[in-house]
């Protein structure tokens, strides 16, 4: 099934993989924005909540002819997106009007399909009740509900901050929103200006122009899912290596291989 | 109708295929899991009015403009300030965790000491009066005993008002010592004043200005200011503006691997690297054989002949640096002037070492940067009318030669080696008592700890670091109460005094302190000069005309004054001599700062380099959040995580992800081994933070760390040798 998008807005964002140093503000800004409870100690790694996960990825060389870059990960909101399709109980869906792929956990049965289905390793299971420090849970974002144990959980481009800047919009008198008012937090907290966030359809957000630049790729673009995270470098080494990782890993590529990723 | 058993099978089966087919089953399965998933102990988030505040971050000495959003009376989140002049309109990881600080596990709930019950390991609450009297009695005891010189207080963030009210503190009792615990940055900028004249004004990198930055190991753009990049480099950086940067380090830190070049020396030859790259510069014509004589005349004798030794020919045996390679840098150097050179140290590495210091600021002479756009501006700092009080440094006071040391650890994020405070405490008798909000950090091996409100619960003020690009100047207006246990810093200096039967004065220590902010506040207006940020509005005004009731008023809703970056009074003059007491300047390093003697070597075949990030390194109290980057991914290494080369590794037979026993001279740490083509064969990295171990984590700490690498003993500890053993199962 071909999910159709109707709506005269579709959100997206663009990450220079470039200029990202892996500071790790976006995966903190992520967490604080979002709700995102921190595992009891001595969880194991794969175990973690990061709906916005940094990963280190090599060129495969050795000391000192490796290079590097950071690899911001969230959830790429894919046009196709198989975590919708495998979702027994429709916990998962796309507002047409926005292209945002939402996660409903009240829905959520927990059966992890949609794990199974991302190609991308974006989405997280709670494997733990949320629990922070006593008292902490004051600093929780009022705006978004923190989720309960058993459900999968995902990055939704900051929904809550959408339903914010529709309101103020809305307070107004106004129906759209100007570019600026709605920024995910990933995007606001990056000191580099590595993530850009806007609308494909709206001029302004110069989105839309970032997409279209040579060294702009999509993760694992032959798969067909059709992602909004949009990924720019100048290296086509990082670009072979996110469009089609296959490829180099089948050593189709020789100066690529062995290249890989580590979070 | 008969009821037959055929009937009553079809009937069954019937409805058991319509029941699978109907919502009954799915709606059911769904109910239970719901049922099955929601608890009364969830956490419920905060209700009431949303607001915004606008603050400074004192988590670390950077002093980061937040804007933070609060629910009702609790801080939820803390965003950057846009447009903020000392941050650059960003904040480090650390700064958007700081809601959480209030919260930490470590805070906390009243006095508390030492129980010696459990060993001495762990902490029992006590009274408030307990503390003071403990501390008052060895204060009225070394008084009368005419022996206050074994009296000390600790300023970890000297420069603040409150730091004149340790000096009135000391004034009151009579005498003592004031002791601060300079960092890489204050010892880089002390090194300069060897060598010119600086007229009592401070050093600072102008990297808005620089056409090329060359950094000596400086983590630029991970964790030199904050955990975060220098905000003029990113701020550069957005607007796609960057200088070219070569960085002069070991191993493939973030700002090496985004660096323009990046020359991978060996460990602890830079003194050789800026020899040599001087010897570079001025075969190029880039340097004046003028300059390099005026220094060898003045402050560095002998300088003139190590620069024709160490050609990048000799210096490449010694550096690992082919010279073609120095020379390309000299061309780009040439290209891309204006040029500043930058040293200062690590956060949690520590300082470079004083040679080196000098070696980079003699660069930085002889490329004429200093005093000039782009290069190394030199600043008042902004008049305090109370000043800041005549400080010694806590490493160069004898072992065992305090009796009392009160630690101030109000404002968190300086690296205080583990061992280091109690080492300079005598060994019976003596009383360690610091003023925190937290069990944790810097007041770990106090004996007994006062509570003080948490960052962003009092109003306290931040200056600008050393090297910052400008003079800068803020308050910290609380966005939450103080817990009602904690006291204001000043006040419980005044109950110490008061318990030691001193006189007070009628004014309490935390009215006294709110005056000494109006006077700097007042000495801002009278001066008239820089300009004033204003949060709410988003943008600068200039200082001249505002008065000091408006310039306070401004400060209370979080502005930030600052000086506008650049040079004040001219470039400095040349110092005629090396100061007393010290040779000619680069007596250790000029053939490789040495790691350890050759039969250390052998029982320690590798070297251990210690990194870390400012604000993260050293025990720490660091945000919950925060384990999204070190024990939810591995985006920051947490001290347990030893990392060597591959090639290193199996040379040493030690596998990937494996238990390991480190060892060095100064003890032993039980590490997981890591494979990281990153680091330079031959060496092991060890992360001197961030710390978690305050949040119930397993496995090494900073201190730990620390410790291993000697910091606790030694000035210098960014390089130290170790072996690695693997523990077999």
């Amino acid at each position: 099934m071909k999910h159709k998008r109707t709506g005269d807005v579709r959100y997206s964002m663009v990450i220079d993989l470039d200029r990202c140093t892996g500071c790790g503000d976006c995966m903190v800004a992520c967490a604080v924005e979002n709700n995102v409870a921190v595992p009891p100690p001595a969880a194991q790694e794969n175990r973690s909540l990061t709906w916005m996960k940094v990963y280190r990825v090599d060129n495969g060389g050795t000391f000192p002819d490796r290079q590097e870059v950071c690899v911001p990960i969230p959830c790429q909101h894919c046009d196709h997106a198989p975590c919708i399709e495998v979702c027994p109980v429709t916990a998962v869906e796309m507002d047409e009007s926005t292209g945002i792929v939402g996660q409903v956990p009240e829905r959520c049965m927990g059966c992890r399909y949609c794990m199974a289905a991302c190609p991308y390793h974006a989405r997280y299971f709670n494997w733990f009740d949320p629990v922070w420090p006593e008292g902490m849970e004051q600093t929780l974002n009022p705006d978004v509900s923190p989720r309960m144990r058993g459900v999968a959980e995902k990055c939704n481009f900051c929904h809550g901050r959408l339903d914010r800047a529709r309101e103020n919009a809305a307070a107004e008198g106004r129906r759209d929103l100007e570019p600026h008012e709605y920024v995910p937090a990933c995007a606001e907290a990056c000191p580099h200006g590595a993530i850009r966030f806007g609308d494909l359809n709206d001029p302004r957000s110069g989105i839309a122009d970032l997409t279209r630049r040579p060294e702009a790729f999509r993760l694992l673009a032959s798969l067909g899912t059709e992602p909004k995270v949009h990924y720019m470098s100048r290296h086509s080494w990082v670009r072979q290596l996110g469009e089609s990782r296959l490829t180099v890993l089948r050593g189709k590529d020789k100066t690529r291989k062995g290249a890989g990723a580590h979070g | 109708m008969d009821v037959t058993r055929r009937s009553f099978i079809k009937f069954s089966a019937g409805f058991a295929a319509g029941t699978i087919v109907s919502p009954l089953p799915w709606k059911l399965l769904d109910d239970a899991s719901i049922w099955s998933q929601n608890w009364p102990w969830i956490a419920r988030t905060p209700h009431g009015p949303v607001t915004l505040a606008h603050t400074t971050c004192t988590l670390c000495a950077a002093g980061c403009g937040l804007r933070v959003r609060l629910v009702g009376p609790h801080p939820v989140s803390a965003w950057s300030e846009p447009g903020h002049p000392t941050s650059g309109g960003s904040v480090c990881p650390l700064g958007l965790g700081a809601a959480q600080v209030r919260y930490h596990p470590l805070r906390i709930r009243g006095p508390v000491c030492r129980d010696l019950r459990g060993g001495g390991a762990t902490w029992r609450l006590t009274g408030r009066d307990e503390v003071l009297g403990a501390a008052g009695r060895k204060v009225a005891e070394l008084r009368s005993a005419g022996a206050l010189g074994r009296l000390a207080i600790l300023d970890l963030r000297p420069g603040r008002a409150l730091s004149a009210m340790h000096r009135e503190f000391l004034d009151r009792v009579g005498g003592g010592r004031y002791l601060t615990l300079p960092d890489g940055r204050d010892l880089s900028a002390s090194a300069l004043d060897e060598l010119v004249d600086t007229g009592g004004r401070v050093p600072g990198y102008d990297l808005a200005g620089a056409g090329a930055v060359v950094s000596f190991g400086t983590p630029l753009l991970d964790g030199w200011c904050g955990a975060g990049p220098d905000p003029e480099l990113a701020r550069r950086r957005r607007a796609g503006d960057a200088p070219f940067l070569v960085q002069i380090e070991s191993n493939a830190s973030t700002t090496a691997l985004h660096a323009d070049r990046w020359l991978h020396l060996r460990p602890g030859t830079e003194t050789v690297q800026a020899l040599a790259l001087a010897h570079a510069a001025r075969a190029a014509g880039m340097v004046p054989a003028a300059a390099i004589r005026a220094l060898d005349a003045g402050p560095l004798p002998g300088y003139a002949d190590l620069v024709r030794t160490w050609s990048p020919e000799a210096a490449a045996g010694i550096t690992g640096i082919p010279a073609p390679e120095l020379r390309a840098v000299a061309r780009d150097l040439a290209r891309h002037r204006p040029v500043v050179f930058v040293a200062g140290g690590d956060p949690g590495g520590g300082p470079l070492g004083q040679e080196e210091e000098r070696a980079v600021w003699a660069l930085n002479l002889l490329f004429g940067a200093v005093g000039r756009p782009g290069g190394v501006a030199l600043r008042h700092r902004p008049d305090a009318p109370n000043g800041a009080p005549a400080a010694e440094s806590m490493r160069d006071i004898p072992d065992g030669s305090l009796d009392l040391l009160l630690v101030d650890a109000s404002a968190p994020g300086t690296v205080v080696p583990p061992g280091l405070l109690r080492s300079k405490l005598a060994s019976d008798g003596s009383l360690m008592v610091g003023l925190s909000a937290f069990a944790g950090g810097a007041v770990s091996g106090a004996d007994m700890i006062l509570p003080v409100p948490a960052p962003g619960e009092w109003l306290d003020d931040v200056t600008d670091q050393a090297l910052a690009s400008q003079g800068s100047y803020a308050w910290t207006p609380p966005v939450a109460d103080p817990l009602p246990w904690a006291r204001h810093p000043a006040d419980l200096l005044d109950g110490v005094a008061e318990a030691a039967g001193l006189a007070t004065g009628g004014t309490r220590g935390k009215a006294r302190h709110e005056a000494h902010l109006r006077d700097r506040i007042a000495a801002l207006a009278a001066a008239g000069q820089g300009q004033v940020f204003e949060p709410k509005k988003g943008k600068a005004r200039s200082a001249r005309g505002l008065s000091a009731r408006e310039l306070g008023r401004l400060f209370r809703e979080g502005a930030c004054w600052v000086d506008g970056g650049g040079s004040r009074g001219g470039p400095p003059s040349l110092r005629k001599a090396p100061p007393a007491g010290r040779g000619p300047g680069f007596e250790t390093a000029a053939g490789g700062r040495p790691t350890a003697a050759d039969n250390e070597q052998a029982a320690l075949p590798l070297i251990l380099m210690i990194h870390g990030q400012q604000g993260l390194s050293g025990p720490a109290v660091v945000p919950p959040v925060l384990t999204k980057l070190c024990r939810e991914s591995h985006l920051l290494p947490d001290p347990g995580r030893a990392r060597l080369n591959p090639a290193t590794a199996r040379s040493h037979g030690l596998g990937h992800e494996l238990p390991a026993d480190l060892s060095t001279s100064h003890g032993r740490l039980r590490v997981t081994v890591v494979h990281d083509e990153n680091v330079m064969p031959g060496v092991v990295r060890l992360a001197a933070g961030p710390d978690t171990d305050g949040l119930g984590e397993p496995g090494p700490t900073a201190a730990d760390v620390l410790s291993a690498g000697g910091a606790g003993s030694n000035a210098v500890w960014r390089l130290g040798r170790a072996a690695l053993q693997e523990v077999k199962a």
